[in-house]
């Protein structure tokens, strides 16, 4: 992967990669209004605790945390799914073998997988990273993540078929695991 | 969402916020951009991430404010150690307070384990940490601090006259300091209100006045 970029101070980086994690929250949740407030509150939590110094690998992986989160608890997943606004999305270029991860699978799929394995799902699916990047990201090997991704697979054919309707799945994948 | 087929590996959407950035080397941008030319799918994403740029966030809390809200907690804490007694009468006292008419800062806690509420105010972008006041339609975030072990059910109540809301969906959090409770809620009325976060046996609120 690319160089790790400089870290900033809270408001600076604030200001330069809160849009981009705004997009990545939306990616994720499909709704503005968490996006917006996860963002939000990773930043508040940064200043509050007096964070002088971050960088934008560590809030990828901040935002990601903190969006599992929300869909872990099931109460959450609910009100998501109600506010869905699929076309916060974006373009599904990679796929799980025949699926889309969107929100709804995301949903099923964690109460079926730990957080580790939730990350690189969505590292993977939902901001589209090789092997590589992931690995990089989340400083773990890429066997390890190649062992998590087939675990991964594993899962969403368990849980995929019933939503694959609900899911706009297809053949024509890209850019597959392997 | 949409399906697209990419030509090859996809470049990630972090590659793509680097790209915009311009913080890739030399290398990688030219190999990205090679890339974006002869890939639709890529180009579509990236005109995700051009078409949201003027998108304006909300401001953050100013650092001096946050670093003087931390100082008083501070102050706050250390005179609640070496008046515990007195403390233990104030807040009882607080709390009866509380029921007639709200005050302006932290009105009461009650349980075995200790909960501090924070709020996150934002009006027409401005965001203010622990305010004192509002206007009609500010919108408000809760944070919770605790330090129960696992994860603890946090619960969302707005007093105002005389009648009590619950704004927010019951939800289940871990402790910490200043946790953001998920969600927000506006405030309406011109009359002074009480907001509160109960987790378990123990709760904590805030007032505000109406400015």
């Amino acid at each position: 992967m690319e160089a790790a970029s400089e870290p900033l101070s809270a408001p600076d980086a604030y200001r330069k990669y809160g849009p981009a994690m705004r997009r990545k929250a939306e990616r994720i949740l499909q709704n503005r209004e968490d996006a917006g407030d996860v963002v939000q509150g990773l930043f508040v939590d940064l200043v509050e605790r007096g964070v002088e110094r971050v960088e934008l690998a560590y809030l990828y992986r901040a935002v990601t945390n903190r969006c599992l989160n929300l869909i872990r608890d099931r109460r959450n997943r609910d009100r998501l799914l109600e506010r869905q606004q699929a076309a916060l999305r974006g373009p599904a270029r990679v796929r799980c073998d025949d699926h889309v991860i969107g929100l709804d699978l995301l949903c099923r799929l964690s109460g079926a997988l730990d957080e580790k394995h939730m990350e690189v799902l969505v590292c993977r699916y939902l901001d589209d990273m090789s092997q590589d990047e992931i690995a990089e990201l989340c400083r773990t090997s890429r066997k390890t993540v190649g062992k998590r991704l087939q675990r991964i697979r594993e899962r969403v054919a368990e849980i995929g078929a019933s939503v694959e309707g609900e899911s706009g799945g297809g053949a024509g994948s890209q850019g597959g695991d392997r | 969402m949409s399906g697209s087929t990419c030509t090859g590996q996809p470049v990630s959407w972090l590659a793509l916020e680097r790209h915009v950035l311009g913080e890739l080397d030399a290398d990688r941008a030219g190999a990205v951009q090679a890339h974006l030319d002869a890939c639709a799918a890529c180009r579509a994403a990236l005109g995700v991430i051009e078409s949201d740029r003027d998108r304006a966030l909300p401001p953050l809390p100013d650092l001096a404010l946050a670093a003087a809200a931390r100082r008083r907690r501070s102050r706050r804490a250390v005179a609640a150690g070496a008046v515990a007694a007195l403390a233990a009468a104030a807040a009882l006292l607080l709390v009866w307070r509380d029921r007639a008419a709200p005050d302006a800062r932290l009105v009461g806690s009650k349980g075995g384990d200790e909960v501090v509420i924070g709020l996150v105010r934002e009006r027409g972008g401005d965001v203010a940490l622990d305010p004192a006041g509002f206007r009609p339609g500010d919108r408000f975030k809760v944070l919770v601090t605790c330090a129960r072990a696992g994860a603890a059910t946090v619960e969302v109540s707005v007093r105002q006259a005389g009648s009590v809301d619950h704004p927010l969906a019951p939800v289940t959090i871990r402790c910490g300091n200043r946790v953001p409770v998920p969600g927000a809620f506006r405030l309406t009325g011109d009359q002074p209100a009480s907001i509160c976060a109960s987790l378990g046996g123990a709760s904590a609120c805030r007032a505000v006045v109406p400015e």
